[in-house]
């Protein structure tokens, strides 16, 4: 009898260490030990080129601006940091040679990019020539139906790493071919969804991502809420951190996810030491608010939030303007931003 | 005698356990037929709800980038 509740308490054991496990409460950060406002330095283009500038990148004398809702072109390569327009790429369109949508993209090299249209579900490689003044598409990677939508990537030596659409893990390694190798993780929320509402929790989940391949960070912050995680790759570490407005909220209708918190991240990027993101934290019912009242609510972040590879909050930097997109350079102190609001695209920040 | 009940009983076990880990399988397969045709139903314009995707933003709304994603024209 003794040997029976023993098999019953194994058996019991093993059904419920295999079940999800709801009630899980993340860390809060609440305050930053350091914070300080700072003013942003405008730059001065040759052109005037820019709709939505939603992410820049500059590496070594080459800057590449991507522009959301463009008029002809996605991308817009620069001599760095002098700011002079080398060439504009990345038609938009549905011929074969353009694209119809793009997301973001990543220096593969000082003068080539990989880009991610998120409608064509394709990731492609371009190389700038400085001297021709031109952009040629080397490559085109189709990315893989069982990734159903790719929002965001991070290149490394090895694969594609990709946010999950269907919120059943939380991102995938992707060869170089498109296909899917491995999932890893799931959507740290603290409610219990069922299955079949994962879809929805995923897309409110959208996250942006950012990978480092010294110190193997891999870092994501939510569109939606103001929910941090960090996948130590090297140490097998997965760290999640919930700011004061917490997960992101949203409404599930047949399974599709309708945001109703609030706007939280723009971007982000791991440096050596630090985990950097732009944060707006402006709820959408504020936003519509102004639409009735006849004011056009502001697009984009004031806030620079910083944290150490751990996740300790570090530093809080209050900007003088909105911003998207960032780009950090550590060694000169530097942040290049993106701007949707104005007629200065681009600005730079001192810390 | 009591050998055999006690093989009897982790034979038991070990179906129940099976069972339910094959269960849970499947529901993760059902799920990605489900949202595959969710997906292909929103790409054909398949739109049975008040969905409105307004306004030029950054918010991912059935392929479009947009300032809000709404149902029942209403963010409650």
């Amino acid at each position: 009898m003794k040997r029976f509740a023993y098999i019953l308490l194994i058996g019991i054991s093993a059904i419920i260490s295999c079940t999800d496990s709801p009630g899980t409460y993340y860390p809060r950060y609440s305050t930053f030990p350091n914070e300080k406002a700072i003013s942003a330095r405008v730059i001065e283009l040759d052109t005037a080129l820019f709709r939505y500038p939603f992410r820049v990148a500059a590496k070594d004398s080459m800057a590449i601006v991507m522009d959301l809702h463009n008029a002809d072109y996605y991308f817009h390569a620069f001599t760095y940091p002098n700011w002079k327009h080398i060439v504009s790429f990345g038609k938009r369109g549905e011929g074969p040679e353009e694209m119809l949508s793009a997301e973001t993209f990543q220096f593969n090299s000082p003068d080539s990019i990989y880009a991610l249209d998120a409608n064509k579900m394709q990731i492609s490689r371009w190389a700038i020539s400085v001297e021709n003044r031109s952009a040629t598409r080397q490559e085109v990677i189709p990315l893989d139906k069982k990734l159903i939508r790719s929002l965001d990537f991070y290149a490394t030596d090895s694969c594609f790493l990709i946010p999950d659409y269907l919120g059943e893990h939380r991102y995938w390694q992707v060869d170089y071919s498109g296909k899917p190798i491995k999932s890893i993780g799931k959507i740290p929320s603290e409610k219990d969804f069922a299955s079949e509402n994962r879809p929805a929790l995923a897309q409110a989940w959208r996250s942006f991502i950012d990978y480092n391949p010294h110190n193997g960070i891999l870092a994501m912050v939510t569109q939606l809420g103001e929910s941090i995680e960090i996948y130590n790759t090297k140490e097998n570490t997965h760290t999640v951190l919930y700011g004061p407005n917490g997960e992101p909220q949203f409404k599930n209708v047949k399974g599709e996810g309708f945001p109703t918190g609030i706007m939280g991240f723009s971007d982000i990027v791991v440096t050596d030491q630090h985990i950097y993101s732009v944060f707006q934290g402006v709820h959408f019912k504020d936003k519509l608010a102004s639409h009735q009242r006849g004011e056009k609510p502001e697009d984009g972040g004031r806030y620079i939030y910083v944290f150490d590879l751990k996740g300790n909050p570090i530093q809080k930097y209050t900007l003088d303007k909105p911003i998207y997109g960032i780009d950090i350079n550590e060694k000169t102190k530097t942040i290049i931003a993106t701007c949707v609001e104005s007629d200065e695209p681009i600005m730079e920040f001192k810390i | 005698m009591k050998k055999k009940t006690l093989l009897k009983l982790i034979f038991t076990v070990s179906c129940l356990l099976a069972a339910y880990c094959l269960l849970n399988n499947r529901e993760t397969m059902a799920l990605n037929q489900l949202a595959f045709q969710n997906i292909e139903a929103l790409a054909n314009g398949e739109d049975e709800g008040n969905t409105d995707c307004f306004g030029r933003g950054s918010v991912d709304c059935r392929g479009y980038h947009v300032e809000y994603k709404i149902s029942g024209y209403s963010l409650e």
